[in-house]
């Protein structure tokens, strides 16, 4: 005989009460079937066990502890967090430092200038200076004038995205003020 | 807004203390589910709080139209699954006391020295037989009894269908219902006082008596 079916009924009149007909079956066959009557009362038995069981309640200064932890490891995130920000802020200030650094030094030793770099790199200056000798004067005074050193504008030029990625990573970690 | 959204929404924001408010209000849930599941004091202590520090960090994936306390609940039941996978926690054998379990049950409130003893019994008892189920059954098993989630709840917290779930709830009861029998037989052979083999009853009278 199969008794699958009558174990299935057990244990779904457990959650709610079996239709009349499936009620019926299953007395008539617990009426006639001892393992299957011992296995209803197991069953019963165990439901009203962990029914009636009460939830362990957390230890005493379990939410504290727990708080702790949570403080020590988002300090040791914000530490990680900070040495990083900390080195970026380094380069980025090196960078920034350059520039006087390489004026100091232009001071005294000849850099290439950017239009020496210019006329070597790019030959179509020449063509735009053919085509048009007032803007090209116009242009190389003001290359000479804002680009004098080419480091200077490559140091100047990798300061931005460094400046960036500090600030990203400050507004990262920086507590946010949450109105309600 | 209620306070739990508050306090959510300001934990998310790296808000500690609110989400300190958020422990306070579940400690309990959240060790009793990491202690049915583990069924060691110490290790469910620090399963709870590992379960609230991935919390914390994964506030940000939470959906705010789902429950937070089944949310909750899946990070900490998944945890202890993975916890008992990787450790491969050895359970202590079936004769064997759970002294843990002792203590525990000790720290209820206000309980008569024989209830202690009961419940210490009933305790140790429901952990034994918790044990001899799958992990995926016993979160069933521990979501249903304990927290009263419906079989749509428990798929959530657990993972597959509602089917399944229903399924996992009916192995698992017949398998409690076995170990139930198993332990009468036992204890019948071994010529155990006859009142120690009908725990729940016992517990009706003392329940009654109250």
């Amino acid at each position: 005989m199969n008794h699958a079916p009558f174990h299935e009924m057990m244990t779904a009149a457990l959650d709610a009460p079996l239709p009349p007909a499936d009620r019926a079956a299953l007395d008539a066959h617990l009426a006639e079937c001892d393992d299957c009557r011992e296995l209803c009362e197991a069953l019963n038995a165990s439901d009203t066990l962990l029914t009636l069981a009460p939830a362990i309640p957390a230890p005493v200064g379990f939410a504290e502890r727990a708080s702790a932890r949570l403080a020590g490891r988002a300090s040791l995130a914000r530490m990680i967090g900070g040495g990083m920000m900390l080195a970026v802020g380094t380069v980025a200030v090196a960078a920034l430092t350059i520039n006087p650094l390489a004026g100091a030094y232009g001071a005294f030793f000849r850099l290439p200038t950017f239009l020496t770099l210019a006329r070597a790199l790019l030959p179509f200056l020449d063509v735009c200076r053919a085509v048009g000798g007032g803007g090209w004067l116009a242009l190389t005074a003001l290359l000479d004038w804002s680009a004098q050193q080419p480091i200077v504008s490559a140091g100047l030029l990798a300061t931005l995205p460094l400046v960036g990625l500090w600030a990203y990573w400050f507004n990262k970690l920086s507590p946010k003020v949450v109105t309600t | 807004m209620s306070d739990e959204t508050i306090w959510i929404k300001r934990a998310r924001a790296g808000d500690q203390e609110a989400f300190a408010r958020l422990i306070e209000t579940y400690q309990t849930p959240i060790y009793n589910l990491t202690y049915r599941m583990l069924g060691d004091a110490a290790e469910a202590d620090d399963a709870a709080q590992e379960a609230f520090l991935r919390a914390y960090t994964r506030l940000s994936t939470y959906d705010s139209r789902r429950s937070f306390k089944t949310w909750l609940f899946s990070i900490a039941s998944h945890y202890c699954i993975d916890l008992l996978r990787r450790r491969r926690l050895t359970w202590l054998s079936l004769d064997e006391p759970l002294p843990s379990i002792y203590v525990a049950a000790l720290a209820e409130p206000n309980p008569g020295p024989e209830e202690q003893t009961v419940r210490g019994e009933q305790t140790a008892l429901i952990q034994r037989h918790l044990a001899r189920l799958s992990l995926e059954d016993r979160a069933a098993i521990v979501m249903r009894y304990w927290y009263d989630l419906s079989y749509e709840e428990i798929a959530e917290v657990c993972g597959g269908t509602v089917s399944a779930i229903k399924s996992r709830l009916h192995r698992a009861r017949l398998a409690l219902a076995e170990a139930l029998v198993d332990e009468r037989r036992d204890a019948s052979r071994r010529d155990v006082p006859s009142e120690r083999l009908h725990p729940p009853e016992r517990l009706y009278r003392m329940e009654a008596m109250r």
